[in-house]
């Protein structure tokens, strides 16, 4: 019986003191090493787009255990191959797409998550290849003035990667009237730039630019006329006769700017005719390779005229005098008295002929306490003048004024 | 007798299809709604559920019309076309109508008379006004159906039938998936009468006569059948708002907006004569000789409902002739509602009567009478002369359209289609002037946007909701309140995105043409295609009203089941209860027992007398009033008019005949006249002041006429000699201009230009190179000015490049805390586009509404805001067009005190059209103070001149407020200081030399010349 009691004593006592050895924290008993090994095997550490490399991953054993990725990660984001459960080498299956975009490439290997190896390879652009795109702008620039314009180019190679800094472009140019030029730029940032001034001369700036085998479509940029300068304006036909039928021609000589190019055509240049210090006309034209001319209508009375012409700036021409006489020699009037009209003419002009139509007749009769007068216009060399039907008798006196000319007399009306 | 009767209906069915069938062909594209009920059908085509339609004013909701003819169109058109299906469902709803009218007809004046009735259907004025000019096939379909309910539901009151309820509730359904309108008043006109002959009839019967009947024995029996009418009511209600849920909801959710427009229906008809041909004489036709008849008739106690509803109707009908539909319908409906409905239906209620009245004529009492009182010849006589009129004044109206045009020529949109769908064309809006409804059918044709439409009822954009105007295409017809509006889309076109124009209306050319808008071609068609330069295109998302999808379906699943139900519904108990109809409802009526009272024929005689009497001495009266010598007011009026429409030859014909010209002199020298006036004007309304003329036979007309164009109004002053010889009077022939220029031949050197665009045909694709820097501009200088309480910026702008320059000027002004007033663009005060180194005065006026020359105009109070400060936005782009340039002014002098006069002379090889003169005024220091244009009235030929006189603006009320600096002046969105500093010029600018012309001491001004040329009209 005792016997029992010390066993059972034994068992209750060293239970506890089992169990509680047991608890607390777990010794720490270090765990054989199991992570693999692998690596990736590069053929080569760059390479030109599009031209694939081989990549390996290489590991210790025949098979592997665990899920192992390839993480390949570029400018254009990441991609995750899984590999199959062999070990050894495998190559791994990148697809040639991915040989074509230019940059730096990670190529990362990883076990359930865990990196194993990273290598690097560098993907470089290939030559440049095609059509240069190319821009070109301002697209106009006014001689002689501080404006500049400017080309760039971004070369780029068969899979539209550009070019790295440093790749040289060539720009062949030529100003107006001057011999092409050479000049060779360097990308940096995936562009080549070169800038313009103005030259002397208008027209086009004709620009080229190749790279390698690449070249650039022909840009131009337009050399514009500056401002006009002083011009003279010319006289090329008058009458100086007061008909406002004829008309004075007047022309400019070849409008220039500063640097002696003709203005562009369709330049506005207004015309302005003074009598008398004051201005009565002004007559408008545009200029056609360089040249304006205007036809300016006489007057039709007797006067001195200036005339000188402005383009807008104040760029002024000289100016130009004229007079003009008296047009209508003879006039003679005479009332009809059945129909009670005045008749003016046959109206005479200085060569002896008979005025043309439309011209403007004034006819004023009066008698010491009134006065009436009358307007018309020519036809067929005759103007017929209405009275009222009430026009009182009387001796009148009269004065007639057309093309310059002023007469006066005496006239019944009946 | 039933055989007989059967016959006449189906004779009437297939004179009807016969009739309707082949002309229609030749008259629907000519009515005024077809097209637009095309495009609802091809909106349903292409996508059936789709409740937004991009295409008219800034998108709009298709739930706003009833659907059912525009869908069963759509469907139709999968197998035939659009057209052939429009014209399929419109012989079925002939052959509707005619049974409608059949079985309506019946229930009022018996069989025999309903197939009289029948076959008069057939030649309705009314019914064919509403199908072959307005088109109106919705309305037509909704009142087809309805004639057909109306007997179902009388026989369901009647013999207590419960099938016949749910065959006329299946009608009713129709009517409101057609026309809501029609349901809606087709219950108080159609419904309610039948329904009160069906009570009456109960009464009849079970007092064994209607001439036992008393009023309180029909209350007795309202009073029985009340439950279930009432039950009936709100069934009919709640139909009619379940069938269509989608457009209630849309009108209550979207009210409509838009000012009353004006309509011939609710015209005086006595003043506007025109109004009553349309929408009384013509719909009533030769059923005017029949009105005592009808109206004696509808006084009998059987008939006493459906003469309340025509003498109603009638009495709607005649618009704005009496006060009292205005009284009755109140301002809001009588402005809102076109009242020819009531026309059309008065008319269509007394289709059973005029069918009585043939009946009684050719086979009743009255043939009786005839015939033993006046013989065999005069009855024959008299029944031959009415049917040859029906007949006559059927076809008449059938073929209106060939006597009075009421649409454009036709139009061929293809061309306007091809354009549209070219080079990325749709992705801006278009704008159509002078189409007329076929505008609704380009709109079908192309999925481009339109600015306008043809459905005004959906219009959201206040520009047009505030305006009584229908459409802005046809903005000449509608004053100046249509031209103001049409010039707000033409000045400020990228806020709608809008860049071409199809005209197809010369009117439109100077305006076009001053507000910056570029010819661009003329196409196969004739239609003259304007540009805009410089407007964005549209957002590839566009904003739009979404509906819930449940209404969706129901909008396109609802409506064309009830049509095939309802037809299913009435096959169905038609053939069932054939012969059981047959027996019940023969309508037999004692006319015999109708006593004729001996003062019918006296009076009946008498209003026929007296109605030819009227018709024919008025006609020969007006006839000689009107006759255009017989007084000088006639005369002149008439040569006015004559000229208006461009009728040469007859106002040729009022000269005297002793000393006019000869025709070919006299059309010849017209030609040579050409501007604005000549070319571009309606006339308006002319005022005519008399006085003695030299001698006892003659006078002298002083006229001043006021004409309206596209730009603004005229008021021209005329001095025309008149000669009376023997009764009638003429116009003494007038002087022209007699000037020869100088020289047989000219020579004048020109420049040209053009712009590429893209040189490479690439398409959908704008290649960088092709695109052309925007050329430099100069704002010399701009001020904000007021004058009598107006404000505007003035402002100068040079064109400093090397390129022809477009301009667009944009101003926008602030209060004095700086918040945005409004923005305005300039409209013609300027000139669009400059040549290298020229300059051009400009005048934007301060418009906050957007409308304010029309609230001047009806001198309604618009109250403004005042502006403190501006900024000017200029733009321009190069400009590939030659402009005018050999221009002048000269002899330019004040006359008094206030008159400007002068000559505009052109020198140059080409024909100006329509000249303007820009006048800018300064004071001594070169400020510029005001600008104003002016449009001399005719065009200027090859080396003449034109004078010119205006009245100059009282510059001493005109105040500077501020003037524009550096920071506020902006050039191509960069201020004019960075301009200034990267711009080659030679001076300062504020030194340019301005005004050449001193007009006293203190004015100065500079007359700036554009020109119209022949070349850019269609001339």
């Amino acid at each position: 019986m005792s016997y029992r009691i010390i066993i059972h004593a034994l068992m209750l006592g060293f239970g506890p003191v089992l169990f509680f050895m047991g608890c607390g924290s777990p010794s720490a008993t270090p765990l054989p090493d199991i992570t693999p090994k692998g690596s990736i095997l590069l053929q080569d550490s760059s390479t030109i787009a599009g031209e694939p490399v081989d990549i390996y991953a290489l590991f210790d054993s025949d098979s592997i255990t665990g899920t192992w990725t390839i993480l390949w990660t570029d400018a254009f984001g990441e991609t995750i191959m899984t590999l199959p459960q062999q070990g050894g080498t495998i190559k791994l299956p990148i697809p040639e797409e991915a040989f074509k975009k230019t940059g730096m490439v990670q190529l990362t290997l990883c076990h359930n998550g865990k990196i194993i190896d990273n290598q690097q390879l560098e993907i470089k652009s290939g030559p440049p290849f095609g059509v240069v795109e190319s821009y070109a702008g301002a697209k106009t620039m006014v001689v002689g003035s501080s404006q500049t314009a400017m080309e760039i180019v971004i070369p780029k190679d068969q899979f539209g990667n550009p070019m790295p800094d440093g790749h040289e472009v060539r720009f062949n140019y030529s100003y107006p009237g001057k011999q092409p030029e050479v000049k060779d730029r360097q990308v940096n940032n995936m562009i080549a730039a070169i800038t313009f001034g103005t030259g002397e001369n208008d027209g086009n700036i004709l620009i080229g630019a190749s790279s390698g085998k690449a070249m650039a479509i022909e840009e131009t940029i337009e050399l514009t006329p500056a401002w006009p300068s002083a011009f003279i304006i010319n006289l090329i036909s008058l009458i100086p006769y007061a008909d406002p039928r004829q008309n004075i021609i007047i022309r400019s000589n070849t409008i220039t700017d500063t640097k002696g190019n003709k203005v562009s055509d369709g330049t506005v240049v207004h015309f302005t005719v003074l009598e008398n210090d004051l201005t009565v006309a002004q007559f408008r034209g545009f200029t056609s390779n360089g040249i304006v001319e205007v036809y300016i209508q006489n007057p039709d009375h007797t006067a001195d005229w200036e005339i000188k012409a402005v383009v807008a700036g104040d760029i002024k021409s000289n100016t130009i005098a004229l007079g003009f006489e008296v047009y209508v020699q003879q006039m003679p009037i005479t009332y009809n008295p059945a129909k009670k009209i005045l008749v003016v003419g046959p109206v005479t002009g200085h060569l002896g002929q008979m005025v043309t139509d439309d011209l403007p007749i004034e006819v004023t009769v009066s008698l010491p306490s009134t006065s009436m007068m009358f307007s018309g216009k020519t036809d067929n060399g005759f103007c017929t003048l209405d009275l009222p039907s009430d026009f009182p008798k009387g001796n009148y006196d009269y004065s007639i004024k057309a093309g310059g000319r002023n007469l006066t007399g005496k006239l019944n009306i009946k | 007798m039933q055989q007989k009767n059967n016959r006449y209906f189906y004779l009437a069915l297939l004179i009807g299809l016969m009739l309707h069938g082949a002309t229609l062909m030749f008259t629907f594209e000519g009515t005024y709604d077809a097209f637009v009920h095309l495009f609802f059908a091809n909106h349903y085509s292409e996508n059936w559920f789709e409740s937004w339609n991009y295409q008219w004013y800034t998108g709009f909701t298709v739930t706003s019309y009833p659907p059912l003819v525009h869908q069963v169109i759509a469907l139709l058109s999968k197998v035939v076309g659009l057209k052939a299906g429009f014209l399929i469902w419109s012989f079925f709803i002939v052959l509707v109508f005619i049974r409608g009218v059949y079985v309506f007809s019946k229930i009022w004046v018996g069989e025999r008379a309903a197939a009289y009735a029948a076959i008069l259907a057939v030649f309705s004025t009314a019914f064919g006004e509403a199908l072959h000019i307005f088109g109106q096939l919705p309305s037509i379909t909704g009142v087809a159906f309805l004639l057909n309910a109306c007997p179902e539901l009388y026989w369901w009151l009647r013999k207590d039938l419960r099938y016949r309820l749910l065959t006329g509730l299946s009608l009713l359904a129709m009517t409101s998936t057609a026309h809501h309108v029609t349901t809606i008043f087709g219950m108080v006109f159609f419904v309610l009468p039948t329904l009160g002959l069906a009570v009456m009839n109960r009464s009849a019967e079970k007092k064994q006569g209607e001439q036992n009947v008393h009023f309180k024995d029909i209350f007795r029996e309202v009073f029985k059948v009340l439950p279930r009418v009432i039950v009936f009511g709100l069934t009919v209600i709640f139909i009619t708002a379940f069938v269509i849920f989608p457009y209630w909801y849309w009108s209550k959710s979207d009210p409509i907006t838009q000012v009353p427009i004006p309509h011939g229906s609710r015209d005086s008809f006595l003043e506007v004569t025109s109004s009553g041909l349309v929408f009384f004489l013509i719909p009533w036709g030769m059923m005017l000789f029949f009105l005592p008849f009808l109206f004696r008739e509808i006084v009998r106690k059987r008939n006493i409902f459906v003469g309340l509803s025509i003498s109603l109707a009638f009495l709607l009908g005649t618009g704005g002739t009496t006060p009292l539909p205005r009284m009755m319908l109140g301002e809001t409906a009588f402005n809102i509602l076109t009242l020819d409905r009531f026309t059309y239906w008065a008319s269509l209620l007394s289709l059973p009567f005029w069918g009585a009245f043939f009946y009684e004529l050719l086979e009743g009492r009255y043939k009786n009478f005839l015939q033993d009182k006046f013989g065999y010849l005069f009855r024959f006589v008299l029944t031959g002369a009415l049917c040859f009129g029906v007949l006559v004044s059927a076809l008449s109206v059938i073929n209106f359209q060939n006597f009075r045009a009421t649409q454009p020529d036709k139009i061929d949109v293809l061309p306007i289609v091809n354009f549209l769908e070219r080079d990325k064309h749709d992705d801006w809006r278009y704008l159509t002037l002078g189409f007329g409804d076929q505008v609704a059918w380009l709109s079908t044709n192309t999925s481009a946007l339109s600015v306008d439409g043809n459905y005004h009822s959906v219009r959201r954009l206040p520009e047009m909701t505030t305006r009584a105007v229908e459409r802005l295409e046809n903005a000449k017809y509608l004053g100046t309140e249509g031209i103001l509006s049409l010039q707000q889309f033409l000045t400020s076109p990228e806020k709608y995105n809008l860049k071409f124009i199809f005209s197809n209306d010369k009117f439109y050319d100077p305006v076009l043409f001053f507000y910056g808008w570029k010819k661009l071609q003329q196409l196969e068609n004739n239609i003259i295609i304007w540009e805009r330069n410089d407007v964005p295109g549209l957002a590839s998302v566009l904003p739009r009203k979404n509906i819930p999808d449940i209404q969706r379906l129901m909008w396109g699943i609802i409506p064309i089941s009830v049509l095939i139900i309802g037809l299913l519904i009435n096959l169905w108990f038609g053939l069932r209860y054939y012969k059981k109809q047959k027996e019940d409802q023969k309508v037999i009526l004692k006319y015999a027992a109708q006593k004729t009272h001996k003062l019918f024929w006296g009076t009946y005689t008498i209003w026929i007398i007296a109605f030819a009497f009227f018709i024919g001495t008025g006609s020969a009266y007006i006839a000689y009033k009107n006759y255009d010598h017989t007084t000088p007011t006639n005369l002149i009026e008439a040569y006015f008019h004559r000229l208006d429409f461009k009728n040469f030859r007859k106002a040729y014909t009022y000269f005297n005949p002793e000393t006019r010209p000869s025709l070919e002199q006299y059309l010849m020298e017209l030609s040579l006249e050409g501007g604005i006036l000549s070319s571009y004007a309606k006339l308006d309304t002319i005022d005519i002041a008399f006085t003695p003329g030299r001698e006892p036979e003659k006078l002298t007309a002083n006229v001043t006429a006021s004409w309206l164009t596209a730009l603004s109004s005229y008021q021209t002053t005329h001095q025309i000699e008149l000669t009376k010889k023997g009764l009638f009077w003429y116009i003494e022939p007038f002087e022209l201009e007699k000037r020869t220029p100088p020289d047989k031949f000219i020579r004048r050197p020109s420049v040209d230009f053009l712009s590429h665009g893209k040189r490479k045909p690439i398409a959908n694709k704008v290649e960088k190179r092709d695109i052309l820097d925007r050329p430099d501009v100069y704002i010399i200088s701009a001020s904000l000015m007021e004058k009598e309480g107006d404000y505007s910026v003035v402002g100068q702008i040079i064109n400093t490049d090397n390129d022809p320059a477009f301009l667009a000027v944009e101003v926008a002004f602030y209060d004095d805390a700086g918040n945005e007033l409004a923005r305005n663009n300039v409209q013609d005060l300027i000139a669009h586009v400059l040549y290298p180194k020229e300059t051009t005065s400009f005048k934007v006026d301060y418009d906050p509404f957007g409308h304010q020359k029309i609230a001047e105009a009806d001198n309604l109070d618009s109250t403004v805001i005042q502006p403190h400060h501006f900024a000017v936005f200029a733009r321009s782009l190069v400009s590939g067009e030659s402009f005018y340039k050999h221009t002048g002014v000269q002899t330019v002098r004040i006359e008094g005190q206030h008159t400007l006069k002068g000559e505009v002379v052109n020198y140059g090889a080409q024909q100006i059209i329509v000249p303007q003169l820009l006048f800018s005024y300064y004071d001594t220091d070169h400020q510029l103070l005001w600008v104003e244009p002016y449009y001399p009235q005719g065009g200027i030929r090859s080396q003449r001149k034109k004078p010119f006189s205006i009245k100059i603006p009282d510059l001493n009320n005109i105040k500077i407020l501020k003037n524009g600096n550096d920071d506020n002046l902006r050039i191509n969105g960069v201020s004019r200081k960075l301009y200034r500093e990267n711009q080659f010029i030679p001076i300062a600018p504020d030194l340019y030399p301005t005004a050449p012309f001193q007009l006293n001491d203190s004015i100065m001004v500079d007359i700036n010349i554009s020109a119209q040329m022949a070349s850019q009209s269609d001339e």
